[in-house]
């Protein structure tokens, strides 16, 4: 039967033509039979392959033709009071044959699609449950999933290798074992909050080591209960690297401080020299030993002041960095901040930027600092706007930073550290220069420009044999 | 016997004039002018006929190199002697390149001082030492830097050992090295491209700033 309408789907004509036929040998059974009988009835199959493909009221005029057809064609004589409820009993039976056929190969239709869309979405999900497999467990990052008790139902190759446990033997153990702050996250069952977020935490290996580990982790229900699922990241490496880089950056900025005070306490201790040697010329101080006394100090001051001296570098190693990719950091950085205070930053940047002799985060480091100056400066400014445009000729990047302020009464000793009558502690500016400096760059104020404008100057790379 | 004419710029004002008066005293020196910024300094290059600039490198807001250019801009031809309390290798190279016959620092003594004056009035060049030192080891520095993109072999086994997720242990395990020369070899990938954490090195190193010597 489902084969039959299955091929009657296909060709509605083949079935319309098949009816016909169908009727047209009734018809003809009816008329030349020699017998004294009535066969009516088998008008019914014609309506039962006919109710397949057609609607309500096309089977209804069908029923009605055969029902003609069967008054016309039967061998009995028309008598109105046999005839008519006779008609109309097979007219209800045909068109009630046709309906349930019609009913039926609905329904039929309805199932095969039915089956066809859960047979498509089964071979939709297994391939999406096999390429989820194959995700987790080649993802670099330890992925587990938990029940409400902190029984880890699933757990990647790498979890394995991060807790150091054989192949698929974290599966039934208790994840606080491993990571006790995932063990004590509540269920959807316990709280009414869920989590998707993300913490630091120490982990323990299977031959107790801990470490510390960055773990993203959600809590959700499913048929089965309340899940937990963690993705776990070792931080090790990580925390190592942070530490020796910033050890690295203290050391660079006390290089940096030291070279710039023994530079200021140099130009001092040359100022003394040099007054001290015309006093010794003059004569009038002779042999006086305090004088000589003096001579001396100068001198040691001299030479502790000279020690940075001995150091090729002062400071900060210049790397070869893409200055796009700074300033990319740099709006991260300056934007918010300049948010906080209404300030708008404006960024006039070519689409093709050279690479540059820098130390990034000195870099980052002056830039924040003006920002920090015009922060201050904009705060009583109708308006709060800095602009930073970059330009690269010449050999050198220049990075204009100029806000809309005030502007300086006095850039006299602007780069002077402990200047009197500065607002925050009076090292920034001179610090900055200090870094600029210190890997070959510059920091000068643009005193042309309305409100206030430094200029920082990097050298571009690859010039060098120039 | 011709004295020598100087003009000093510098901005300290207790060390130019103490200098002023120091070379005042000797016989061969003229100072004909002294000033604390670089715009005063080209107003005095106009005004008197100078042989010797002293030019410290910090001017306050400007710095000694500007006032080179622009001397040479206007058209001065006499020598440009740096007296500084101290300059990087870079600096000293431009302010050399730019047409300074020397640098020489404030801590010597004043008796050095006019003998490297003298010198360079001459023709001849005073570079302090501990300033040639400097620039020595820039120069080394820099000749690790002209190929910061290409990496050793060893240097590749560990970008691949970070590619692939390994510890520093695991990785000195797989390549054959100790725990310690992964680290140095890792610091100096950091150092090459400016990364701070190995997730900023693979980046780097998947945006195609590394050329391996093996292709790798």
């Amino acid at each position: 039967m489902g084969r039959i309408l299955r091929f009657l789907q296909k060709t509605p004509r083949t079935v319309l033509t098949s009816a016909a036929i169908l009727i047209a040998v009734i018809v003809l059974v009816d008329w030349r039979n020699p017998v004294n009988a009535y066969f009516g009835f088998l008008y019914v199959f014609p309506m039962l392959l006919v109710g397949t493909i057609l609607s309500w009221w096309q089977l209804s005029l069908i029923a009605v033709f055969c029902t003609i057809l069967s008054e016309i064609f039967d061998p009995f004589p028309f008598v109105p009071a046999t005839a008519v409820p006779q008609d109309i009993l097979l007219f209800i039976a045909l068109a009630g044959m046709g309906l349930f056929s019609r009913e039926s190969a609905v329904n039929r239709r309805l199932e095969v699609e039915n089956r066809r869309k859960v047979e498509k979405e089964a071979a939709a999900r297994r391939e999406a449950e096999e390429q989820l497999e194959f995700l987790i467990q080649t993802s670099p990052v330890a992925i587990l999933v938990m029940s409400a008790g902190g029984e880890i139902l699933i757990a990647n190759s790498a979890a394995g290798h991060l807790f150091r446990v054989g192949g698929g033997e974290l599966v039934g153990r208790n994840i606080s074992r491993y990571i006790a702050a995932l063990g004590r996250v509540p269920s959807v069952e316990q709280t009414s909050h869920t989590f998707r977020t993300e913490m630091q935490g120490r982990g323990t290996r299977e031959n107790g080591d801990t470490f510390p580990v960055n773990v993203f982790f959600s809590t959700y229900e499913t048929a089965l209960g309340p899940r937990l699922a963690a993705l776990v990241v070792d931080a090790s490496e990580d925390l190592r690297d942070r530490a020796e880089y910033g050890l690295e950056q203290l050391m660079a900025g006390s290089r940096i401080l030291v070279g710039a005070v023994s530079h200021e306490v140099r130009n001092v201790c040359s100022a003394i020299a040099v007054i001290y040697e015309n006093l010794a010329r003059s004569g009038d101080f002779g042999r006086n030993q305090d004088f000589e006394a003096l001579g001396s100090l100068v001198e040691a001051l001299k030479q502790i002041a000279s020690l940075e001296l001995r150091k090729s570098t002062t400071g900060s190693e210049a790397k070869v960095l893409d200055l796009s990719e700074i300033l990319d950091e740099a709006r991260i950085v300056l934007e918010p901040y300049c948010a906080e205070s209404d300030i708008e930053v404006t960024w006039d940047i070519p689409g093709s930027l050279p690479s540059v002799w820098a130390d990034r985060h000195g870099l980052l480091n002056v830039l924040l600092n003006l920002a920090k100056n015009s922060r201050r400066a904009l705060e009583g400014a109708h308006l709060k706007r800095i602009d930073l445009s970059v330009t690269a000729e010449h050999r050198i990047a220049s990075i204009r930073f100029c806000d809309t302020g005030p502007g300086l009464s006095s850039v006299e000793n602007l780069f002077e550290p402990l200047q009197k009558g500065a607002d925050a502690t009076g090292l920034g500016l001179f610090l900055s220069r200090a870094f600029m400096r210190s890997f070959g760059g510059d920091l000068r104020y643009d005193a042309g420009a309305p409100g206030c404008c430094f200029v920082i100057e990097l050298a571009i790379a690859g010039n060098e044999e120039e | 016997m011709q004295r020598i004419r100087l003009l000093l710029v510098d901005d300290h004002p207790l060390f130019r004039e103490g200098l002023s008066r120091l070379l005042a005293s000797e016989p061969d020196f003229d100072m004909v002018a002294q000033c604390g910024t670089a715009t005063e300094g080209l107003q005095m290059l106009g005004r008197f006929d100078v042989d010797v600039v002293l030019l410290d490198f910090d001017l306050g807001v400007e710095h000694g190199n500007q006032f080179i250019s622009s001397a040479r801009q206007s058209g001065y031809a006499g020598k440009i002697f740096m007296v500084t309390a101290g300059m990087n290798a870079t600096q000293s190279s431009i302010a050399l390149k730019l047409g300074a016959s020397g640098i020489i620092l404030k801590t010597s003594s004043p008796g050095t001082l006019a003998k490297a004056i003298r010198l360079v009035a001459h023709g001849e060049i005073w570079i302090d030492q501990k300033v040639i030192q400097q620039m020595a080891d820039r120069a080394l520095q820099g000749g690790e830097h002209v190929l910061p993109s290409t990496l050793t072999e060893r240097e590749d086994q560990v970008l691949h050992g970070v590619f692939e997720g390994l510890t520093n242990k695991e990785i000195g395990t797989k390549i054959g090295i100790s725990e310690d020369s992964v680290k140095t070899t890792l610091r100096y990938l950091f150092r090459k491209t400016g990364a701070q954490t190995r997730s900023q090195l693979v980046r780097i190193a998947l945006e195609g700033s590394f050329h391996t010597n093996k292709g790798g």
